[in-house]
């Protein structure tokens, strides 16, 4: 049986010993089960991963790579038509040099700082099955400086890592717990969600929950629009026939509605931006970590 | 209501502070209050003379009967939010707002549900700024007209510059 699979049964009972223990006793500050997180906030960790043990030193986050992308998707937005989030994947998965062009005109720097640095971490569109362990979200800083199999690295970067791995520290964890999870406490107040701070942490993070997805908003009066387009292209269409039927009236009235109707939906005026709105891309849901723990609240 | 107060008031396990208020405010008027939600580092709820509290705590299967229930944040810097939104009636007295008399309904007391290590995920950024244009906007090479290009280098073994200004 490897180590992850031993943390693994090692948890499940703790929790078991959790869930099972006598209420009436001494108050206990012990807590564990099964939470969805979107971010973990760990001091001094240990990680074990199928083929490293690596330590960290001070305060990092864990954070799953889609969670990560889409933070930094809607981080940064150019003004006019918001162009970031494809220059974002562009940059990524086309290894694109284009990609950073297309920001020339604007002052990019801490966009770009943060775009190398997400770049470093994912490679392929399957990464955001994975975890990173980053040392700062906002702006993005990679962990630098770490041991790994008891060899001190400092300057390399630490990668995204596969699940399953393993967590732990006792010098302080906090996360915050959504719904649906499953945690439970001995003599503790326990809800479907809620911030919870450790002072010592056992965690075998799983699987990645990933429900983001990107939509085009900003949009406005979409059936109005809808609507101008429908009666544009059938004044078009009927004036078309009139002009078979030699009616030249009803083809020059409604060539000209056509047409009138078609210009203020598509042309790019000023009018048309401010009425219609700007597509704009934006990254929602959330892409949880979803880890089974146990530990004691500080 | 007064006397209901009175006799909440003489139950003897009060901190001496919270008596002393409790015992200012009989005599006081209290009207319906507008507000509904608060915020407090402690909340005291204190039975009415006739029934017990009956009291839920989420994630407990069983729920709980008692006649006075303390909340209290101490380490935490939050803030408890006092809920009375599905109270039926809410009145504040007027000399102690903080004092309130509920009836019926459901008053709920909540710690932080989120801390603030997401924020760094939600924050936005500023939005990107537009350069200002320093690149020349016409380059004239011979017959060729080049617009809005970008920095143009120069370099030779001799040449001239004119300036004009």
């Amino acid at each position: 049986m490897n180590e992850i699979q031993e943390i693994s049964n090692l948890i499940d009972k703790e929790v078991e010993a959790i869930t099972f223990a006598d209420t009436s006793g001494l108050s206990s500050k012990r807590i564990g089960g099964i939470a969805s997180a979107r971010i973990v906030k760990l001091r001094n960790p240990k990680i074990i991963t199928t083929e490293n043990k690596i330590e960290i030193l001070g305060p990092v986050f864990l954070v799953s790579v889609a969670e990560l992308e889409k933070s930094i998707k809607n981080r940064h937005k150019t003004p006019g038509q918001n162009i970031f989030p494809e220059v974002v994947d562009d940059f990524i998965f086309s290894d694109s040099k284009e990609a950073l062009n297309r920001l020339r005109t604007f002052d990019s720097a801490q966009a770009a700082s943060d775009l190398v640095n997400l770049a470093k971490l994912v490679k392929v569109p399957s990464d955001s099955e994975k975890v990173v362990l980053v040392s700062k979200i906002k702006p993005l800083e990679l962990v630098t400086e770490y041991i790994v199999d008891g060899k001190h690295t400092s300057g390399n970067f630490l990668g995204s890592l596969d699940l399953p791995l393993v967590l732990m520290t006792d010098n302080g964890a906090q996360f915050d717990f959504e719904n649906p999870s499953h945690v439970v406490g001995t003599n503790q107040r326990v809800e479907e969600s809620m911030a919870l701070n450790m002072s010592s942490i056992m965690l075998l993070a799983e699987r990645v929950d990933d429900n983001t997805i990107q939509i085009t908003g900003g949009l406005k009066h979409v059936g109005w629009g809808n609507a101008m387009a429908v009666v544009s292209l059938i004044c078009l269409l009927v004036g078309a026939f009139s002009f078979i039927e030699k009616r030249l009236f009803f083809f020059m009235a409604l060539l000209i509605i056509g047409a009138a109707l078609a210009i203020a939906r598509y042309l790019p005026t000023n009018w048309n931006r401010k009425f219609f709105g700007m597509s704009e891309i934006q990254v929602v849901g959330n892409a949880y970590t979803v880890f089974k723990f146990y530990g004691e609240m500080a | 209501m007064k006397q209901e107060l009175i006799e909440i008031a003489k139950q003897e396990q009060f901190d001496p502070e919270t008596a002393r208020r409790l015992a200012a405010c009989i005599d006081s008027e209290f009207k319906s209050s507008p507000i509904r939600y608060f915020g407090a580092r402690k909340v005291i709820i204190v039975a009415g003379a006739s029934e017990l509290l009956s009291i839920r705590i989420s994630g407990f299967g069983e729920s709980f009967k008692g006649r006075q229930l303390t909340c209290s944040n101490i380490d935490n810097p939050e803030n408890l939010e006092v809920s009375m939104a599905e109270s039926e009636v809410v009145f504040q007295s007027a000399k102690d707002p903080d004092v309130l008399y509920v009836k019926g309904g459901e008053t709920s007391i909540t710690g932080p549900k989120y801390s603030d290590i997401t924020k760094d995920l939600d924050t936005l950024a500023e939005v990107l700024k537009i350069l200002p244009r320093k690149d020349p906007d016409i380059v004239q090479i011979d017959n060729r007209i080049y617009r809005q290009t970008g920095t143009v280098y120069i370099s030779g073994p001799f040449y001239l510059v004119i300036l004009e200004r």
